[in-house]
């Protein structure tokens, strides 16, 4: 590489940054990049051999590995409890189960709803209530731009989406007298493991490649969220960076 | 700081020519700053030569161009275009207020703020796409506004040339993907320049609707180095809001 001088504002340099689904895709490349930045990291997620395989391919020194299932309420409390006070998180665990209306049950509702929504939700308040957000830290959640677009067999996930979006707007007002920011990344079709396992059902590939500047890699969303995680962002807040690659343009 | 390590920052500008339009003044000043320290060779325009070599005197980093041209009269933006030749990215940072209740607006005025906040964007966009002059993988970023987003008395004129920024821009957007380029428009709120800070008492009063202040030069900056950069390669149609999380304009 040519330079390795970084404009100091992106710089993550001092802060601990809380990564959820670290263990693959979005998740994964946000590590690594936080790290890359300067970060000490805490990974959390549910598989520990492939939370070690994001580890392995971070940069620097510190960085801890907590697994954890954030859907199950002693497992995330404890997890907050057990963190040091952080300078930023990033809301990156998530899933997706496509379902047409007619045949939701009420545990495709349930699971949508708690990894998409109740997990990211209640662990900002266990954060909170913990007070283990230092001052001008940053919240940075994963959402999706089916949040607007709500495609065919997508209506519990673009609700959970939606709703986070809602909440992190809230949140930012609530938080703002301690400097503590609240934003939202929304991604189109990120090349991602889950995006696999949905090809592999039922997800129509060829709007894939309606996307006018091609596939997004997980390393360009993980670019938006360390922009939002770091000082670069000092003033943003309640606001969402759509990462899609064009792909909404000519949505209404 | 340095960061060791193998991975290239994707938020730097090394290699890439930048062209920022108003940089004389407020949000261009900051944006031709925050690019050179960015590794950016910055071609730097603006009307006023004293205010502008006092901006690119103290640029870092070599290879920046000054440019004096007055962006509302075709024939110096052409030939600007010309001189300019290829860049990577462009920001059009040049803008003028419009404030008047829509009662007593008229076409002199209209059309005064729609060229320089509209026209003068949207043709020197389409003059350096004719011209070849945006290379594959470049970054055109509009300073749009807050205005363009919300409804407040007496912000007519602003908030519609703002506006048709953003219409154009999605479809724009569109025609140049398939050269790996990239349209995005930023929105910011209120930020401390000299076009909103000659009264700072009022600037002040106005800030106190923002959750975070009001917003600094700066922060408009490292907004646009993350568009301009190919941190946001696959970014393009957004509307970006920066605006201190202010709810009510």
């Amino acid at each position: 590489m040519t330079s390795t001088q970084a404009p100091s504002a992106f710089s993550l340099e001092g802060k601990t940054i809380l990564v959820t689904g670290a263990s693959s895709g979005i998740g994964r490349a946000t590590a690594v990049l936080c790290s890359d930045m300067g970060a000490k990291v805490v990974l959390t997620g549910r598989d520990q051999p492939r939370l070690d395989e994001t580890l392995a391919s971070m940069f620097g020194e510190g960085h801890e590995i907590r697994v954890a299932d954030l859907t199950n309420m002693v497992a995330r409390n404890a997890l907050v409890d057990s963190l040091p006070a952080i300078d930023g998180c990033a809301f990156c665990a998530g899933a997706a189960e496509l379902v047409p209306v007619r045949m939701m049950s009420e545990r495709h509702f349930a699971a949508m709803m708690d990894i998409n929504f109740t997990a990211p939700v209640m662990l900002t308040q266990r954060l909170l209530y913990r007070k283990k957000l230092r001052d001008h830290a940053s919240l940075v959640y994963v959402t999706a731009i089916t949040d607007r677009s709500s495609p065919v067999a997508s209506a519990m996930y673009s609700s959970a989406k939606g709703a986070l979006t809602a909440f992190s707007r809230t949140v930012a007002l609530e938080h703002a007298k301690q400097g503590i920011r609240s934003n939202c990344v929304s991604p189109g079709y990120v090349d991602t493991p889950m995006l696999t396992k949905l090809k592999n059902t039922v997800l129509a590939v060829e709007k894939l490649d309606l996307t006018p500047l091609g596939s997004v890699a997980a390393s360009d969303v993980a670019n938006a969220m360390v922009y939002l995680l770091s000082p670069a962002s000092r003033w943003v807040t309640r606001s969402a960076l759509v990462i899609d690659g064009g792909l909404s343009l000519p949505m209404r | 700081m340095t960061i060791e390590t193998l991975r290239p920052n994707p938020f730097r500008l090394d290699g890439k020519t930048i062209l920022v339009t108003g940089a004389s003044s407020g949000i261009g000043h900051a944006i031709a700053t925050q690019c050179a320290r960015a590794g950016a060779k910055v071609i730097a325009t603006g009307r006023d030569s004293t205010r502008l070599e006092a901006v690119f005197s103290v640029l870092e980093g070599g290879g920046h161009k000054q440019l004096i041209a007055d962006l509302n009269d075709s024939a110096q933006m052409n030939a600007l275009v010309d001189e300019v030749g290829a860049v990577d990215g462009v920001v059009h940072s040049a803008g003028m207020h419009g404030v008047i209740p829509m009662r007593m607006a008229n076409e002199k005025m209209l059309c005064s703020v729609m060229h320089t906040n509209y026209n003068v964007p949207m043709l020197l966009t389409q003059r350096q796409l004719s011209r070849k002059l945006l290379r594959d993988g470049g970054s055109v970023l509009l300073l749009a506004s807050i205005a363009a987003l919300t409804g407040k008395v007496g912000v007519g004129p602003y908030s519609g040339s703002k506006a048709a920024l953003i219409g154009t821009m999605r479809c724009l957007a569109l025609e140049v993907a398939k050269r790996g380029i990239r349209v995005n428009a930023l929105c910011p709120g209120m930020v401390d320049t000299p076009l909103l800070n000659m009264n700072p008492e009022w600037l002040q009063e106005q800030g106190k609707n923002y959750p975070l202040g009001v917003g600094m030069p700066d922060d408009v900056a490292h907004a646009a180095i993350y568009f301009l950069s190919d941190a946001s390669k696959k970014v393009t149609g957004t509307t970006f809001s920066l605006d201190g999380g202010v709810t009510y304009t």
